[in-house]
């Protein structure tokens, strides 16, 4: 018995949207920027940033809402680091990942550490608390489910709708899907390549900001090192599992989010089995889905192809110019 | 000039600037802080550098850094992204220390070599998971890698809480290894070993084997152009499985020989980081096993610098992510935006023309 | 008539390389200009020029009479400039009407119906078919090229640049586009027409430029006073034999033969389809065939690089179906591959490092895996002088040498094993004319030695030269192989468009 019964209480669905929700910004976000071709092993490093600037924009103008803000620039900072270094450099931006997660470690720690001392004594911020839509709310068993969540679950469902939209039915979304398949033919096409990366890979900044600000806002309030643990990667997971593709991804951090919530219940209801292996599932369960549920799927097929432009471009406009007087 | 001593150079001033950078940037936090930039460097560089004991301490901890960063090196250069490091790094501690704890009446001899190939077994095989996904079947091996790591780790500290566990213990750790399998020391008073010759001897031969033989070669060739190797007859799977599983074992005897050298129980959490840390040596010694010899020398000597700054100053070590971001990513930048120092110094009349018509 | 287009004086430099030297050029209203030249001459880069890819280091670039500052191709399109670049710009990925719409607008909201009946009329209006609604992916070449010409016309082009237009083309195709390009012309449109083909500009142009070495050389304003050999010595700059000097040699034993072949892609389609053939030792035959007719999967099929999914294939008497590359060189393969930077070279390493991509694990160049310096910078010195390859150093990269040079690289070190067949693709590609016979040379002295030898090219006049018999591939099926002595430009060309001609015995 036992087990089945996880599957019967509303807690458990409750508890698995509020756990896919920062999955699901940071993989939204990420479909935008690895769509306009900028593959983003630094969704990690951004959801550190968000966590942490999330806590002390929450922390230093004593307004979760501020917090949200200062969450979504802190990721964009590294975003912007990440643009320049793949889109201007060209660096490998697999690699560039690695060092931006590596710097966005340093950043948040040692911030936090010179704000609030090394010896952490959990200095609190106002966080979110959950929204009971009324009416909607009292519905039994879906009520608590889908109608009391915290308001970043509400931005995230908007999210999706706003994202599926942006890709599917606009002209910007066309052009971004060609920055990622094909950046030359969006080149002769008159259309800036180089602009449209930059945006959508800040853009994926700010959502990852926003699915850090989950992990410090959301009922914790405060921050430690590393929160993010890897979260980062399972949203990556999410994005090659859902093929890029909203919908698909955002079903793919429902199941990663399922998993953990069940993880959690079974915890509380004392199964024989050891703590390590409950801390383990999340991981082990996105490892398992991606071998075994799907095989390996192909991204748009110029990411992690930078766009080299001529450089003489702009000094043959300026030098026209002068010509022309 | 040369070319080869012109790419040298060059590599060694861009790490000199990257570091500039990086303590550029530190300098002006510390400045915002009311530390004081020159007494707080002056710390980390005592620590890292001045005296026997300060610099024995750097050494020891440069060992696994340069041992683990080889492998990703190499795997690097193949073009397979192995991050699993820090999971093949656990695993393979775990096989060093479990044979050094239940394997008795060994020789030395026997004792320590069968340890260091048991954690270079494990950690070859933790790798080669992500590495058959990738190559047989075209899996992103950043993503399997790191998952892999969250699930080595927790296996590791599972069996340190459970059936690994030295009996009476309060921490979760192992018993204690055997004498004959410990690493003998090369002074008093510092945790210097001889992990030191073996890593020295690894690189060497490393050196050797990727520049010198046909072997590395093939090595090279795979990665720089997998399908140029492959179309002059180059079996190119062959050679990215070798690079995988030596990146992984690799990593494994970076988690063993800390044990073996002077850690002697495995607690939990032994080595936190260090699987990432080898990434940014690898990368920060532009993936050549001189470079990541050197970087690695200077992350352990920044790395224990940093903890008597920390206790002398106040300053947190965490200051180093910071340092590895930075000079991870400007070396990067330099390399890849080929800026040619050596030009930008001497002119560019020391450069070859680019080709005799 | 005043020009619609006029560049002046335009130099474009990459790196120590001139492509363009002070270039002056111009297009009168409603004519075909053509701009003739050799491989590597300049004239694409000319084009890119103008239309904004690359920006000029030197020069002026005037549309109807003013000047214009042309920074990227988003000004050359709004100047009523289109271009259709050589190797298309289309995204596969995407259906017609999203690669006609791309970039083209300005407000958020994408209605793809409507777009697609707007391009649905222009396709009537240009009457260029093309389906709106289906992926580029499904197309033939020919559509995908329909697709890019009504795309620049679709954004209002005057003004038609045509990059190498006919090179994925059958000459039959070639009849239907320059049918086409008259049909616009009457419409007012001008149109640069860029080719290296003397045939088809002589059929097609009003005005012929030559581009040699990044030069303008001449202009021909009458062309009823032009024979093909005033235009290719001006092209090539000297005189120039249009034919190869060939022995007349008796073929040997049968070295390569493919028995119902059929080979798959990396994606596991079925591309090669029950391919027989049989090359006999000191024969060439070429291969002709359009681009994208299975070729490339062919090549890999018979060098080991893909796997045989039924089939038979023997080289030299040795059954090597379902071997490994290694196999198929160590049975005597040599092969050019037909993309020297991504299958030929290691671009990072060394000149000489590239001379033993297949060579090093043996003696005298390895011992005991150890590399032999010495030996190696012996053979390597002696392969340098022999096959002419020019480097400062054979220690820069192989970035850094000239295509021709690269390629030398490549023949040398096949050539230098003495390989009993020799799959050569595509060899002279991109190469100037120099380079070309140089090449050619080669392959005919492997084949007085008694090499067997498949030449692969789209170029057909190569085809028609070098070989002995002539095979022709379409859809990844053999559609016959013909004797080059009887062959023609109108027999193959029928072959390659998959029309076999009624059997006459």
């Amino acid at each position: 018995m036992g087990i089945l019964n996880i599957f019967l209480t509303p807690d458990f669905y409750s508890a698995t949207i509020r756990l896919m929700t920062p999955l699901m910004l940071a993989a939204l976000g990420g479909i935008l920027c690895e769509r306009a071709g900028i593959l983003n092993m630094a969704l990690e490093g951004q959801i550190l940033m968000g966590a942490f600037f999330a806590y002390l924009g929450a922390y230093l103008f004593n307004n979760a809402w501020m917090g949200l803000v200062v969450a979504m620039l802190g990721s964009m900072f590294l975003g912007a680091i990440h643009a320049f270094m793949s889109i201007n450099v060209k660096v490998n931006q697999v690699v560039v990942a690695l060092g931006l997660n590596t710097l966005a470690m340093g950043i948040t720690s040692t911030i936090f550490r010179f704000m609030f001392g090394t010896d952490s004594q959990m200095a609190h911020c106002p966080g979110f608390t959950a929204i009971r839509i009324p009416g909607l709310s009292d519905i039994p068993f879906l009520g608590p489910v889908l109608f009391g969540q915290y308001p970043l679950t509400y931005i995230a469902l908007a999210a999706l709708a706003g994202i599926h939209w942006l890709l599917f039915h606009t002209s910007r979304g066309l052009e971004l899907r060609a920055a990622g398949e094909n950046p030359q033919a969006l080149d002769v096409a008159g259309v800036n390549v180089i602009r449209i990366r930059w945006i959508s890979v800040l853009l994926t900044g700010a959502f990852c900001g926003l699915a850090g600000a989950c992990l410090t806002l959301n009922g914790l309030n405060t921050f430690y090192d590393n929160i993010s643990s890897g979260r980062g990667f399972i949203a990556y997971a999410a994005i090659v599992f859902g093929k890029w593709n909203p919908i698909g991804t955002t079903l793919a951090t429902l199941l990663f989010g399922a998993g953990d919530a069940l993880q959690l219940r079974m915890q509380a209801m004392n199964f024989n089995i050891p703590y390590y292996f409950y801390l383990m599932m999340p991981y082990l369960i996105t490892f398992l889905a991606l071998v075994f549920l799907m095989g390996p799927s192909k991204g748009p097929a110029a990411s992690n192809v930078p766009f080299v432009k001529d450089k003489a471009r702009k000094r043959s406009a300026k030098h026209s110019r002068m010509g022309g007087k | 000039m040369n070319q080869r001593v012109r790419a040298a150079l060059n590599s060694i001033i861009s790490i000199v600037l990257a570091l500039l950078l990086a303590f550029l940037v530190i300098g002006i936090l510390l400045v915002w802080q009311n530390y004081n930039p020159a007494e707080t460097f002056l710390a980390l560089f005592q620590g890292a550098f001045i005296g026997k004991s300060n610099l024995s301490a750097s050494i020891v901890l440069a060992i696994p850094l340069v041992l683990g960063g080889l492998g990703i090196a190499l795997s690097f250069r193949c073009g397979i992204f192995n991050i699993g490091g820090e999971g093949q790094l656990y695993l393979g501690a775990f096989a060093a220390t479990w044979l050094g704890v239940n394997l008795t009446g060994l020789p030395f001899w026997l004792h320590i070599p069968v340890c260091l190939l048991g954690s270079a077994l494990f950690g070859g095989l933790w790798a080669l998971i992500p590495g058959y996904l990738k190559i047989r079947r075209g899996y992103n091996e950043v993503i399997t890698s790191v998952l892999l790591n969250y699930v080595g780790v927790y296996f590791v500290n599972y069996t340190l809480a459970s059936f690994f566990k030295a009996e009476g213990a309060l921490n979760h750790q192992s018993p204690k290894i055997q004498e004959s399998a410990m690493l003998s020391k090369l002074m008093t008073g510092s945790e210097l070993n001889t992990s030191l010759f073996l890593t020295l001897a690894i690189v060497a031969l490393f050196y050797f084997i990727f520049y010198k033989t046909d072997v590395g070669f093939k090595l090279r060739a795979v990665g720089a152009n997998g399908e140029a190797a492959r179309t002059s007859g180059v079996n190119t799977r062959k050679y990215l499985l070798i690079a995988i599983i030596t990146s992984g074992a690799l990593a494994g005897m970076a988690g063993s020989v800390q044990i073996l050298g002077y850690q002697h129980v495995m607690v939990q959490n032994f080595s936190p980081n260090t699987g990432y840390d080898i990434i940014s040596v690898a990368l920060m010694g532009n993936l050549h096993p001189i470079g990541v010899l050197l970087a690695g020398f200077l992350l352990g000597a920044l790395r224990s610098g940093a903890s008597v700054m920390q206790i002398m100053i106040g300053v947190p070590v965490t200051i180093l992510y910071i340092i590895q971001g930075i000079v991870i990513l400007s070396v990067l930048g330099f390399s890849y935006a080929k800026i040619d120092f050596i030009g930008l110094f001497i002119g560019r009349s020391g450069q070859p023309k680019k080709e005799a018509v | 008539m005043e020009p619609v287009l006029r560049v002046h004086n335009i130099t474009k430099r990459f790196g120590l390389n001139v492509a363009n030297d002070h270039i002056s050029f111009d297009l009168k209203p409603g004519e075909v200009h053509a701009l003739l030249g050799e491989n590597g001459a300049g004239k694409s880069t000319l084009m890119n020029v103008i239309y904004g890819v690359y920006g000029a280091d030197e020069g002026e670039i005037f549309v109807r009479g003013t000047q214009a500052a042309i920074s990227s191709p988003k000004e050359a399109i709004a100047l009523g400039i289109g271009m259709v670049h050589q190797h298309f710009m289309l995204i596969p990925a995407f259906t017609v009407a999203e690669n006609i719409i791309l970039g083209m607008k300005k407000e958020l909201r994408l209605d793809m119906r409507s777009v697609e009946a707007q391009i649905l009329e222009a396709s009537r209006k240009y009457d260029l078919q093309v389906d709106p609604h289906a992926l580029v992916s499904t197309l033939s070449v020919g559509q995908q090229q329909r697709v890019e010409i009504l795309k620049v016309l679709f954004r209002g082009a005057k003004i038609l640049i045509l990059d190498e237009p006919t090179a994925v083309l059958t000459p039959q195709e070639t009849e239907e586009l320059f049918k086409i390009l008259r049909h616009l012309k009457e419409g007012g449109v001008s149109v640069i027409f860029i080719s290296h083909k003397l045939n088809e500009v002589m059929s097609i142009s009003d005005r012929v430029s030559i581009l040699r070495r990044g030069k303008i050389t001449g202009c021909f304003e009458d062309l009823s006073e032009c024979t093909p050999q005033v235009l290719a010595s001006a092209m090539v700059g000297r005189q120039v034999s249009l034919g190869v000097e060939k022995s007349v040699k008796a073929p040997g034993a049968c070295v390569l033969s493919l028995e119902k072949l059929c080979v798959s892609d990396e994606g596991k389609h079925p591309v090669i389809r029950d391919f027989d053939l049989s090359i006999l030792a000191g024969e060439i035959v070429g291969l002709a065939g359009v681009d994208g007719n299975g070729q490339s999967e062919l090549i890999k099929g018979i060098t080991g690089l893909l796997p045989i999914t039924s089939g038979r294939l023997t080289l030299d008497g040795t059954d090597l179906t379902g071997k490994t590359p290694r196999d198929f060189i160590d049975a005597g393969l040599g092969h050019i591959p037909e993309d020297r930077h991504k299958q030929g070279l290691v671009l990072s390493m060394s000149v000489r490092e590239n001379l033993f991509l297949e060579t090093i694990q043996n003696k005298p160049y390895t011992k005991g895996h150890v590399l032999q310096k010495k030996a190696m910078d012996r053979k390597a010195a002696e392969l340098a002088q022999f096959y002419d390859i020019r480097a400062a150093s054979l220690e820069l990269d192989a970035a850094s040498l000239s295509g021709g040079n690269q390629q030398k690289i490549i023949v040398g070190r096949i050539l230098d094993q003495n390989p009993k067949l020799l799959i050569a693709a595509h060899p002279t590609r991109g190469l100037d004319i120099g380079a070309t016979e140089f090449v050619h040379q080669c392959i005919l002295q492997a084949r007085e030695r008694g090499c067997a030898v498949l030449l692969i090219s789209t170029e057909l006049d190569e085809i028609l030269e070098v070989s002995d018999r002539i095979a022709v591939i379409y859809e990844g099926r053999c559609m016959g192989v013909l004797d080059a002595a009887e062959a023609t430009r109108d027999s193959v060309g029928l072959l390659m468009a998959g029309v076999r001609e009624p059997q006459t015995a």
